[in-house]
């Protein structure tokens, strides 16, 4: 008991000492816990730093956005770029480049004076006020680096030449109608921009450029030659056509006068307009051969040896006349060849208004030709066709098309009766439209016969370019005006296929008001102007697309021939 | 002053710390380093970019259809090929080369060492799959009083044969002896004489032009030799197809115009009238 109390009195004692023990040591522990716990919390914050940085840093740029164009290429079937983002330079006026004092060096007057030395085509007057309104603002878009250099040697600070991504069209003026426009919006206003323009902005796909049916050698040539042609012949104008007769697609369209979309200027305005889709046209003779392939399909034309007279038709107080006088009867290929609206009526005559125009609406005259770019609106005779309507129609007059129809027509003419819709987008051989079936295979080939002898020897001989085996129609009408049709202007076309053994292309050539000159031998028709450039295309596309040249192949044209006299006309 | 243990033991800890901490700074500093190197090295990728695309672009200007269309009309002239310029197959080359007619000349001879040396094989050497050497290569090495001299040409005449194309082989006439018994001669360096020589002999002889184009053809064909071979139908210029069309007409225009150019002087026409 007393060791007890005893122990009790030394341990009080005792008992705060190791009180004080105790708690220096609590207090030492929680100093190192403190310590450990700051040092861990800064270890934590560098091993996240670290690994923040590693993950993302703070670069603006990631690695995906380097390269990716703010609107995509535009690029044809081979992967030739036709439009691409190019960073130009542009002149920018910046007044605070030399801080709070005066803008420029020199006096207005005497910057404007030195720029208009560089740029001949900028106004004195309003580019000094420009310069002393002392407002930052582009003097000039796209300028040429050498310009740029030349600006730089003035000394100006506060001249700038930022580089910004401008739309380029490196093929210049080829292709500018299928190619189309920008906006300063930087979104397409025509063409193709405008149809693209989604892909063409959207970050996701405009990556991989987009692919036009377009090929650019053979649009260089058909331009090429149809500039040429206009020349030789003194036309306003020309359009043109290739179309693979398989697929529908445009290998090329060329709309002359062409202008350049890296520079639009006021002159060339007016050369927006897209000839080929836009302008509707009464075509003529190269409607007829659609008229007879509808009366051998309906069974009409089953002998081709049948002769009908060739006199002036007169109905009902109008008279239809042929361009010279061919006798007193022709056979439908003698009315091919020599291109007789008499014998052409009579066959639609009998065919009947119906059934003809049945056969146009399914090749789609009745509306807008089947392609991306917007189209002209065919003039097009609703209800039950009189009879001279028909007979008219039947050689190209009273219905107005668009060139882009006929060549979509003259496809399923030649291909075996398939008509499909025409496109500017590169297809898959998977997303060929099957089409539709306008004509029996056998008429089809029929009419490769038919339109093979117009060429060999009928109005379209200038277009028979060696072994290639083209095969066409001239088609030669007098533009409408308000009032009847104007005698001194014409429209000719020239719509082809070659080759005609196994077609693969179509081709169609059009002057608008081309005039007799010494290179036309003073003829204004198709057959001197518009033929000889398709004889001048073919050779030049058919190697680059496959399709050799062989004097030794031909259609066979034997069961034909000798139904045939010589002789010329349109 | 003493160093009691749990002192050494909180100043090793400390010292563990900042030793720690120092690396991790120094890490750190490493890896922002490493980091901008990536940032710069992007940018100049970029950079690049930029620029590959400018040149590019400039190239396509310079070169579009315009411009080499007029560089073609000021320049150079060529023309789309005509269907004579093509053959359809294999089988109509070999019908050119027609034998002579009876009353023709002799063809003037010119020295050529055409036949490989015996013991050659046409065939290229088989390549051993591990070295990638050729297997019969070794042995020449061995067998050392072979002259190099002989060696080259023999190889270069293998190289030669192997990697002849279509065109080169087709394109080469070989002595048909089983045809005629008098040697045929190869005239490479008057192309024009000796068919305008038979020709005169016997106007009716109606196979010499014939045999003279034949003959002509070595001459681009073996100025084209390298080019590739077209797909279905032989070009007679060997030309690439993906050539624009005027360009493929380029050599056979050259034949067209160098031929009537060596008929031409005088002095063979006379060799033949006299």
């Amino acid at each position: 008991m007393t060791s007890l109390t005893v122990s009790t009195a030394i341990s009080s004692g005792r008992v705060q000492l190791v009180n004080v023990r105790q708690y220096t040591l609590l207090v030492a522990k929680l100093r190192v816990w403190f310590v450990v716990a700051a040092f861990t919390f800064i270890g934590v914050v560098a091993l996240f730093r670290i690994a923040w940085l590693g993950v993302s840093g703070d670069g603006t740029d990631s690695r995906g956005m380097v390269g990716l164009p703010p609107r995509g290429e535009i690029v044809d079937r081979n992967g030739v770029p036709l439009a691409r983002a190019f960073p130009a330079y542009s002149l920018w006026y910046n007044p605070k480049a030399l801080g709070d004092g005066p803008a420029l060096v020199k006096s207005p007057a005497e910057v404007a004076a030195a720029l208009v030395a560089i740029f001949p085509d900028e106004d004195y007057a309003k580019l000094k006020a420009r310069l002393a309104s002392g407002k930052p603002q582009y003097l000039r878009r796209r300028i040429m680096p050498e310009d740029a250099n030349r600006i730089h040697l003035l000394g100006e600070p506060a001249l700038e030449f930022p580089r910004e991504s401008e739309r380029y069209y490196p093929q210049g003026s080829m292709a500018a109608h299928v190619l189309g426009l920008i906006g300063s919006n930087g979104h397409g206003r025509l063409g193709m921009e405008a149809v693209l323009d989604k892909q063409l902005t959207d970050p996701a796909a405009r990556g991989a450029p987009a692919v036009l049916s377009l090929d650019s050698r053979v649009q260089g040539a058909l331009e090429d030659e149809l500039l040429k042609g206009m020349h030789l012949s003194n036309s306003k104008g020309a359009g043109g056509i290739v179309l693979d007769v398989d697929t529908g697609e445009v290998l090329a369209l060329a709309s002359l006068p062409s202008y350049n979309p890296n520079l639009i200027d006021p002159a060339s305005v007016p050369n927006i307009f897209n000839r080929v889709t836009n302008q509707v046209y009464e075509l003529g003779s190269v409607m007829k051969p659609i008229t007879v392939a509808s009366a051998i399909e309906a069974g009409v034309i089953t002998d081709m040896a049948k002769r009908y007279p060739a006199g002036p038709l007169q109905i009902g107080g109008f008279t239809i006349h042929d361009s010279h006088n061919f006798g007193a009867s022709l056979n439908v290929p003698e009315a091919l060849i020599h291109s007789s609206n008499i014998v052409t009526a009579q066959v639609a005559d009998q065919l009947g208004g119906p059934r003809l125009k049945a056969t146009m609406e399914a090749l789609g005259f009745n509306r807008r030709p089947d392609i991306e770019l917007p189209a002209g609106f065919p003039i097009w005779r609703k209800g039950e066709w009189p009879r001279i309507t028909t007979m008219t129609v039947s050689y190209g007059h009273g219905l107005a098309l668009t060139p882009m129809h006929l060549a979509s027509a003259y496809a399923a003419l030649v291909n075996g009766g398939i008509w499909r819709p025409a496109t500017l987008r590169r297809l898959a051989p998977n997303e060929v439209p099957a089409g539709k079936r306008i004509w029996q295979a056998s008429t089809s080939a029929r009419m490769r016969q038919l339109l093979r002898m117009i060429v060999s020897v009928g109005t379209g001989r200038k277009a028979d370019a060696a072994g290639y085996r083209v095969g066409g129609k001239t088609g030669s009408a007098e533009k409408a005006t308000g009032h009847g049709y104007a005698k001194s202007s014409l429209i000719t076309t020239f719509a082809a296929a070659f080759p005609m053994d196994k077609p693969r292309y179509v081709i169609i050539a059009m002057m608008d008001e081309p005039q007799g000159t010494v290179a036309t031998s003073g003829q204004r028709t198709a057959a001197w102007n518009a033929a000889p450039v398709v004889g001048r295309v073919v050779p030049r596309i058919g190697p680059l697309l496959g399709i050799m040249p062989d004097a030794t192949r031909d259609v066979d044209i034997s069961d034909l021939a000798p139904l045939i006299g010589n002789g010329d006309g349109e | 002053m003493m160093l009691t243990r749990s002192h050494a033991r909180s100043i090793g800890w400390a010292a563990i710390l900042a030793v720690c901490f120092a690396l991790t700074v120094a890490l750190s500093f490493r890896v922002n380093a490493v980091k901008s190197q990536v940032r710069l090295t992007e940018r100049r990728i970029a950079q690049l970019q930029v620029e590959n695309g400018l040149l590019e672009t400039e190239f396509e200007t310079r070169a579009n259809q315009q411009q080499l269309t007029a560089l073609n009309e000021v320049d150079f002239g060529y023309q789309a090929p005509t269907p004579a310029q093509y053959f359809e197959s294999e089988r109509q080359l070999a019908d050119l080369g027609k034998p002579r007619g009876p009353d023709a000349p002799p063809m003037i001879r010119v020295a050529a060492n055409d036949a490989p040396p015996a013991g050659t094989s046409v065939l290229p050497a088989m390549v051993n799959p591990l070295t990638g050497k050729a297997l019969g290569a070794d042995q020449p090495k061995a067998d050392k009083a072979e002259p190099k001299a002989a060696a080259k040409p023999a190889e270069a005449r293998l190289a030669e044969r192997g990697s002849a194309t279509l065109v080169e082989r087709l394109s080469r006439v070989e002595q048909l002896s089983h045809m005629e018994k008098s040697p045929k001669v190869i005239d490479r360096k008057v192309p024009g004489l000796a068919p305008r020589l038979a020709a005169k002999a016997d106007p009716k002889a109606k196979a010499a032009p014939k045999l003279a184009k034949a003959e002509v053809k070595p001459a681009p064909a073996k100025a084209k030799a390298a080019e590739p071979k077209p797909a279905s139908r032989l070009a007679k210029a060997a030309a690439p197809k993906s050539a624009a069309p005027k360009s493929a007409a380029k050599p056979v225009i050259k034949v067209a115009l160098k031929a009537p150019a060596k008929a031409h002087p005088g002095k063979s026409d006379r060799v033949a009238i006299e």
